[in-house]
């Protein structure tokens, strides 16, 4: 029954959320990582409940002259489950990415995130196994998961967040990757936080091999020295990187991840009107829109969303707009700012669509000003945006 | 002469011990220190942008979780086979959990007891049919996880629960209440009327 309750949490978590990752072989693992919320507390509960039923045969494991093998396997028992669970939630992400028509296949960065989810669970599991080797009751199957799980909650609100999180992100990764440094250091402290926690089961190897108390206190900084390399390194668990896109078009060029580059044309066919529109008035226009622009460089960032709703002329409207706001402007934190934007999208439809709705709250210049008009307050609007900007 | 005071019947305390009520004693004063510590402001849910939610209303998951622990001692051969009036002992023993469920609710009071209350019976109704339904391995499970699923995965942008997160729903939303009533009215007679565990069928596990 253990099996198949984790593949219904890994199904859960791949089926019962949006995928807008399936185009990115990156992004598609690295979310498929966060399912460690909520397999990581159930691994949890479940080894514990093997941890309680080891500890109940402790006499005859002793017996057997063999107690550290056994009570090592008992758990290898539990984590082999949640490794079928989890490669099987994995082969399914795959495989929704190759459905969707992303080129390639997963290369080493991408699956070297897979080591810090794994230690993870190592970790979850085989504290909760020893604890309850200790604790010596049922309940602390269901403790341990709840525990897990506050755990968890409490270090992605109140950090460090390095020492929780081995997955999951809400957008796009062109142009990112997890850091080296801190995988390395998580998968120290997850696998230093198992090997202790089964070693503690053993009181006798303990008491043999750590007998002296300053060893025993060495053997506890095994994982504090990694859990303070976490704590230090930061809240990013990203850095930018430099990645190979595919470009189509001129004037403007458009460069995404291959996993998007079908959907290139149409995102032009959407853009196209604004940037003819502004053009038309004399402003100047991004020669490239680029998926893994950073802010502040001399070409357009392209958000996932224009893949994602293509449709959706309001997201191609602030794509455009975007750009003349790029280097981190504050706009929501300025009436002013926020009227001229919201004039330049009224104004921006206007031109596409040829419609121009009676909206009392534009300015006097966009509702009942000529063509000259309108183009002077969208000349001094834009300036005003870039100012800001600069 | 003074008269020596009442016992109570030895039955029903051996009863208790036996089937592991002081487990629900410790856990529902484990939920009263929870409902007087859980935060009323709402918290970021991991992984999901712009999603806020309140924990309160998943604090009785801390007394249903034990449930099953105390309900599957119903189901050992001893019981089954030395009980004289096994339904009464049961529906007695489901009555005094129940209360027992409910009572840390009352610390709640701060926020909406009836919501407190309806999902203390909703957790509680799915921790008697986990009993019978599972085994001991999985049966905390269910009762345990329904309220992490449902804070995970059942809120929309700004925090509006999907139509089947009962958990995180309103107290005026009826059909959450028919859902609690539902689960606690299956839970209870599924445990209460003898029957086989349907996890004995498959395999025997203690």
């Amino acid at each position: 029954m253990a099996c198949p309750a984790l593949l219904v949490l890994v199904g859960l978590h791949i089926f019962g959320r949006s995928r807008p990752w399936e185009h990115e072989w990156l992004w598609a693992i690295y979310q498929y990582h966060f399912s460690t919320v909520l397999l990581g507390p159930a691994a949890a509960g479940l080894a514990a409940w093997e941890g309680f039923r080891a500890q109940q045969a402790e006499d005859l494991l002793e017996s057997s002259g063999r107690a550290g093998r056994a009570v090592a396997l008992a758990w290898a028992a539990v984590f082999a489950w949640v490794l079928v669970a989890y490669t099987a939630g994995l082969l399914t992400v795959l495989a929704l990415v190759k459905l969707s028509g992303t080129p390639g296949l997963p290369r080493s960065p991408e699956l070297l995130t897979l080591l810090p989810a794994l230690a993870l669970l190592a970790g979850e599991t085989s504290t909760s196994f020893a604890v309850a080797w200790r604790v010596r009751s049922p309940l602390v199957a269901p403790a341990a998961a709840i525990a897990w799980f506050l755990v968890t909650l409490l270090l992605y609100v109140g950090g460090p967040e390095a020492a929780i999180r081995v997955g999951g992100a809400t957008t796009s990764l062109v142009g990112l990757r997890p850091r080296p440094d801190v995988q390395a250091a998580q998968v120290l402290f997850y696998v230093s936080l198992a090997v202790l926690s089964l070693l503690s089961m053993r009181r006798r190897v303990y008491a043999e091999r750590f007998r002296l108390r300053a060893l025993r206190l060495a053997g506890l900084a095994v994982p504090a020295l990694p859990a303070i390399l976490l704590a230090s390194l930061g809240p990013n668990v990203l850095e930018r990187v430099p990645t190979r896109l595919a470009c189509f078009g001129r004037h403007p060029l458009l460069c995404a991840a291959p996993g998007y580059v079908n959907r290139l044309p149409e995102v032009r066919a959407v853009l196209r009107p604004y940037l003819a529109a502004l053009e038309a008035i004399g402003v100047d226009t991004p020669t490239r829109f680029d998926q893994s622009a950073p802010p502040g460089s001399a070409a357009a960032p392209l958000p996932i969303e224009i893949f994602l709703r293509t449709s959706d002329h309001e997201v191609a409207r602030s794509t455009v707009l975007q750009w003349y706001e790029r280097s981190g402007c504050n706009v929501s934190g300025n009436v002013r700012l926020v009227q001229d934007y919201v004039g330049l999208d009224y104004w921006l439809e206007a031109q596409a669509t040829g419609e121009h709705p009676d909206d009392p709250t534009l300015p006097r210049a966009l509702a009942k000003g000529t063509e000259d008009q309108q183009a002077i307050w969208v000349r001094r609007a834009l300036g005003d945006l870039q100012a800001c900007a600069a | 002469m003074t008269s020596r005071p009442a016992l109570p019947s030895p039955g029903w305390l051996l009863l208790w011990r036996a089937w592991k009520g002081n487990r629900l004693w410790r856990a529902c004063l484990l939920a009263t220190i929870a409902w007087l510590l859980v935060p009323e402001r709402p918290i970021a849910v991991p992984g999901r942008q712009g999603v806020q939610s309140v924990l309160w209303p998943l604090v009785p998951t801390l007394t249903a979780m034990v449930l099953p622990s105390c309900l599957a001692h119903a189901y050992r051969d001893l019981e089954l086979a030395a009980a004289k009036s096994h339904a009464r002992q049961r529906g007695l023993f489901a009555v005094f959990a129940l209360a027992l469920t409910a009572i840390p609710c009352v610390s709640g009071l701060r926020f909406d007891l009836g919501v407190a209350l309806r999902n203390a019976a909703l957790l509680s109704g799915l921790a008697f049919a986990s009993t019978v339904i599972f085994p001991p391995r999985v049966a905390w499970m269910p009762p345990s996880f329904l309220p992490i699923i449902t804070w995970l995965l059942g809120l929309k942008l700004g925090g509006v629960p999907r139509p089947w997160a009962v958990l995180m729903q309103s107290g005026s939303s009826l059909p959450a209440l028919l859902a609690a009533g539902t689960s606690l009215g299956a839970g209870l007679v599924l445990f209460v009327v003898p029957r086989v565990p349907l996890w004995r069928w498959s395999r025997d596990e203690s």
